[in-house]
């Protein structure tokens, strides 16, 4: 159950797919599943996505042939405290954000909701090499 | 991926301790920890820690040798290295992981899993059976840490910078189960 407070757009279903590019880093070398990595953003807080409905998995890795592709459903990162939100740009209309909830600052759980997104997330596109 | 010049064991005709003394880098990687928190100290306006202590390369643990070099590299990647618009991994940032590291160097451990943050940061992650612990230095400098513990339930804060002591037990708390 997603907080009152957090930005989110209910257009955006549950079971919908959301992609996000991963980097060999993202990738726990012990079991090669993915870490906190792929979904910390230190900078904004707020991780871009991209739609799987409103795109491809070869247009979303275009131009970044050394990276992979793993998959979420919105459900997932709504569980831990961040909205989904879509933020079209015009060359990427399938571009959205995962915005956390102020909440999760507070309550020191910022990097437990990272961790757990990644955990929940699936490899859709190895990282090559 | 990534290659570098990183650190390599002395040969066996190099002197193998060097001693570390205040506010000197030591082949641009170990500081005194009254280095490390100096900073911090004077904001703060507490008193620096004293901590020196002889440091040998022929005796550091690989784990250590081998994360120094990965955070070396990561401290080299270029803007965007995330195709998200990052920024490179800060100064400050990598500066406070060899720190940590150095910190942690006497300390039982495995090699961490260390990776950029996405906006600046790194972070470095050990596993041991159904433990977990993350350490992420933020790009400002600021340590934060990750407990998963045996039963998947999380915690997580900020290290003071004065507490050395606490940053080495986050690590012996990963392998005292």
């Amino acid at each position: 159950m997603i907080s009152a407070e957090i930005e989110d757009d209910p257009t955006i279903a549950d079971d919908e797919f959301l992609l996000r590019r991963l980097w060999r880093g993202c990738i726990d070398p012990n079991d090669g599943t993915l870490t906190a990595l792929a979904f910390l953003d230190g900078r904004s807080g707020s991780p871009s996505v991209n739609r799987a409905a409103l795109t491809t998995r070869e247009k979303v890795l275009s131009g970044w042939p050394w990276m992979g592709l793993a998959e979420v459903q919105a459900r997932v990162p709504r569980a831990n405290e961040h909205g989904v939100i879509a933020a079209p740009e015009p060359d990427d209309p399938s571009h959205a954000l995962l915005i956390p909830s102020e909440a999760l600052a507070v309550l020191k759980k910022r990097k437990e909701a990272a961790r757990r997104i990644a955990k929940a997330a699936r490899i859709v596109v190895p990282v090559p090499g | 991926m990534f290659r570098l010049r990183g650190l390599r064991r002395p040969s066996p005709n190099a002197p193998g301790e060097v001693k570390v003394k205040p506010g000197k880098a030591v082949h641009g990687i170990m500081r005194s920890a009254t280095d490390l928190f100096e900073p911090w100290s004077s904001a703060f306006d507490l008193p620096p820690v004293q901590w020196g202590e002889v440091i040998s390369y022929t005796a550091a643990p690989d784990w250590f040798l081998s994360s120094v070099n990965t955070v070396m590299a990561l401290s080299k990647l270029p803007p965007g290295w995330d195709s998200y618009g990052s920024e490179p991994v800060s100064g400050e940032a990598s500066t406070q992981a060899l720190r940590v590291l150095s910190l942690l160097s006497g300390q039982r451990s495995t090699t961490p899993h260390i990776g950029p943050v996405a906006g600046g940061g790194l972070q470095m992650e050990w596993t041991n059976d159904h433990r977990a612990l993350e350490l992420e230095v933020r790009p400002d400098g600021s340590v934060e840490f990750l407990r998963v513990y045996d039963d998947d339930r999380m915690e997580e804060g900020q290290i003071a910078p004065d507490r050395v002591d606490y940053l080495r037990q986050q690590v012996s708390w990963l392998y005292s189960a």
